[in-house]
């Protein structure tokens, strides 16, 4: 794959990352700096790695689940590197400061978010382990 | 003709300057020496979560080489205080300059002036009699040092419960405002002070080189957060700071840009050979005396290097050390404190006379490091991570528990052709002892789960030593005389961890200075 389409390859990669973890267009400076964080990452992955987690990325809609699992099951996963580069970089940007810290307290709300996020990580879990298991001979590469 | 050459310029070599400064002695220090870029700065932009609110802080947290994203890019482990952009000429070159193969064992080396004192975690403790055990020297050939540097660095803390076990509190600037969490974890100790003592639990103030009030020209801390992104943060002590002082009045030499390949000892004299960091030209310097203070690892380098020794493997360890996440259920869904110092708060003390251990931990605010490297931490989904940094973090603080170590239980070090070869050996899982000190946790009202722990890689409490050991009746010659003179050596000094053959459950930092400068007086005295 050419150099340009890469990019563009990795300019996609970063808004569907973007949008899973803030619901919303991801800015185009995070997209610039995602895609040269990721062009260094690939320098310690290997070209089978790239190529085999670029086509799960292609066939796998919920990108947040299937991270999860691999998580769970222990896999060094690009995926997981490439989630923890967004979070970096998203927490560099002035709009994203709410989604980071709390500027006020609400005791109960925060004890409700929790339950909720728990829960919903459960789903995820269990549908991402759904997934890896479909997806048999890439899960090493999620 | 040089008096003396000490090699190094981070905490041990300071030591070991003072002492010789004291008698007179003009030393000079030869010293790779990487400087911050942009040069220091008093101005910190302010508090960096008000700073964060109000513009891009990728220059401040990320920076053009991604240095924050080391770990992620080169799945790395470094503290996150070490990938800091401003930090990176801390390690800068590191890999270069000391070219090395490592297994079990991830040492954390520093070429920058001041060396890992440039991002230390600043716990500077005394010892007490019983860390000493099994060494040449007692405590009284340290206190009066401990107490020289104390008036000299600047040092906060309290006389309090922890006394027994951090010596006297003379000299002591008041301590740091603690954080709310840190509050609450030392009141609670303090309602329960009868309970835990009987548990063998005694908490208290830490002991730490930041400034509660101004000092020698540098402010006091500002409390913004900004302790592990600013490099020469002026409230935090670098060993850097006293050289500079020490050069500006004359009373010592500083040469940067030099990396000490080997020493060569003759009937009068010391040949050093040093190559340029610039050009990669060498050159010898003479010296009446050399001091190697650069850091146990680099120490013990030149030791092996300057005999061209491939066969010997020296002794090094550091401390085992324990990550615990503790929680705060008081604090969940509260709003982060964002004016707080953002390191070490209290320390608690684990006495476990049955199980043969004397443990120490450090609790440490989680306010300054990105939230992003928080998450890392958590089970959740991508974005339940997201809503737990939000509202767990604020309640969340770590406690880094060190185990007492010595050389039997450590790795090795030795030269193999060109490159170091630094293997560990794994510690033991001490599984009683972890259950005796999470459940002393729980007892102090904050919660914490065994499958939280987490051992840090060998190598991470960066407390190193072991290679080169003081002994009273020295065998071989990687040993040394109490003097800190290397046996069958009659000008060749050592002054930096090299010489503990164990270590206590502490941040050795301060030991390890006193040490240094106790071995400069004497030397000093004995005219250099």
């Amino acid at each position: 794959m050419n150099k340009e389409a890469q990019s563009s390859r990795y300019s996609d990669e970063a808004r569907r990352i973007y949008q899973v973890l803030f619901s919303r267009e991801c800015p185009e400076i995070l997209i610039s700096r995602y895609v040269k964080a990721v062009e260094k990452l690939n320098e310690r992955l290997g070209e089978e790695d790239i190529r085999a987690h670029q086509s799960i990325m292609d066939r796998v809609r919920d990108i947040e689940a299937l991270e999860m699992a691999a998580r769970y099951r222990g896999l060094l996963s690009p995926l997981t590197d490439k989630f923890r580069i967004m979070v970096f970089l998203a927490e560099t940007l002035p709009e994203n400061y709410n989604n980071f810290i709390a500027q006020r307290t609400g005791r109960i709300f925060g004890w409700m978010v929790l339950l909720g996020v728990g829960v919903r990580s459960m789903w995820k879990l269990m549908k991402g382990l759904w997934l890896l298991s479909g997806s048999s001979g890439v899960a090493k590469n999620a | 003709m040089h008096d003396v050459v000490i090699i190094g310029a981070g905490a041990s070599a300071v030591g070991a300057m003072l002492g010789l400064v004291k008698q007179g002695v003009k030393p000079l220090l030869l010293d790779v020496g990487f400087a911050p870029t942009p040069p220091r700065s008093t101005e910190t932009g302010g508090n960096l979560y008000r700073v964060r609110q109000k513009k891009d802080v990728f220059d401040i947290m990320i920076g053009e080489e991604l240095q924050g994203l080391h770990n992620v890019i080169h799945g790395d482990k470094r503290p996150p205080k070490m990938i800091a952009p401003e930090m990176k000429y801390v390690m800068r070159d590191n890999d270069d300059l000391l070219p090395r193969d490592e297994s079990g064992f991830t040492p954390f080396v520093s070429f920058a002036r001041g060396g890992l004192g440039s991002a230390w975690g600043c716990g500077l403790f005394r010892s007490v009699a019983q860390d000493l055990l099994g060494l040449p020297i007692t405590l009284d050939d340290l206190d009066p040092y401990f107490d020289q540097l104390t008036q000299k660095i600047g040092i906060c803390g309290r006389d309090d419960d922890l006394r027994p076990y951090f010596g006297k509190a003379d000299g002591l600037m008041p301590p740091l405002s603690l954080s709310s969490k840190g509050k609450k974890l030392l009141v609670a100790y303090e309602k329960k002070r009868d309970v835990m003592s009987r548990h063998g639990v005694h908490a208290g103030f830490s002991r730490l080189a930041v400034l509660s009030e101004a000092k020698d020209g540098r402010e006091p801390l500002r409390y913004d957060n900004m302790e592990m992104w600013q490099a020469e943060n002026p409230a935090l002590y670098n060993p850097y700071y006293t050289i500079e002082m020490a050069v500006k009045n004359g009373q010592a030499e500083y040469q940067p840009g030099w990396l000490a390949l080997s020493f060569k000892s003759f009937e009068n004299h010391v040949e050093i050979t040093a190559r340029s960091t610039s050009d990669n030209s060498q050159r010898t310097l003479c010296a009446k005396t050399l001091i190697l203070a650069s850091g146990a690892i680099n120490t013990a380098k030149l030791a092996l290097n300057s005999r061209q020794d491939h066969r010997s493997r020296l002794p090094l360890f550091d401390n085992p050390l324990y990550q615990i996440p503790i929680i705060f259920p008081h604090f969940i869904g509260t709003a982060l404190e964002t004016d707080c110092f953002a390191m070490t708060q209290i320390n608690l003390v684990f006495d476990l006379p049955k199980l043969g251990l004397l443990l120490q931990g450090s609790a440490i605010e989680l306010t300054s490091p990105p939230r992003a490297a928080l998450m890392e931490m958590f089970p959740l989904s991508a974005r339940g991570n997201l809503a737990l940094a939000r509202y767990l973090a604020p309640a969340a603080m770590v406690l880094f528990l060190y185990f007492p170590i010595d050389s039997s239980q450590g790795g090795t070090i030795s030269l193999a052709e060109d490159r170091l070869l630094i293997q560990g050996q794994p510690y033991p899982y001490p599984k009683k002892a972890l259950k005796k000190v999470l459940s002393s946790l729980l007892r102090l009202g904050v919660l914490t789960l065994s499958p939280l722990v987490q051992k840090a890689i060998n190598g991470y409490a960066v407390h190193y030593a072991g290679p080169l050991p003081m002994r009273e009746k020295p065998h071989g010659e990687y040993e040394c005389h109490k003097s800190g003179r290397l046996a069958k050596e009659k000008r060749i000094y050592v002054a930096d961890g090299s010489l503990f053959s164990r270590l206590p459950a502490k941040n050795s930092s301060f030991m390890m200075m006193a040490n240094a400068m106790r071995i400069g007086d004497l030397l000093g005295r004995n005219g250099g």
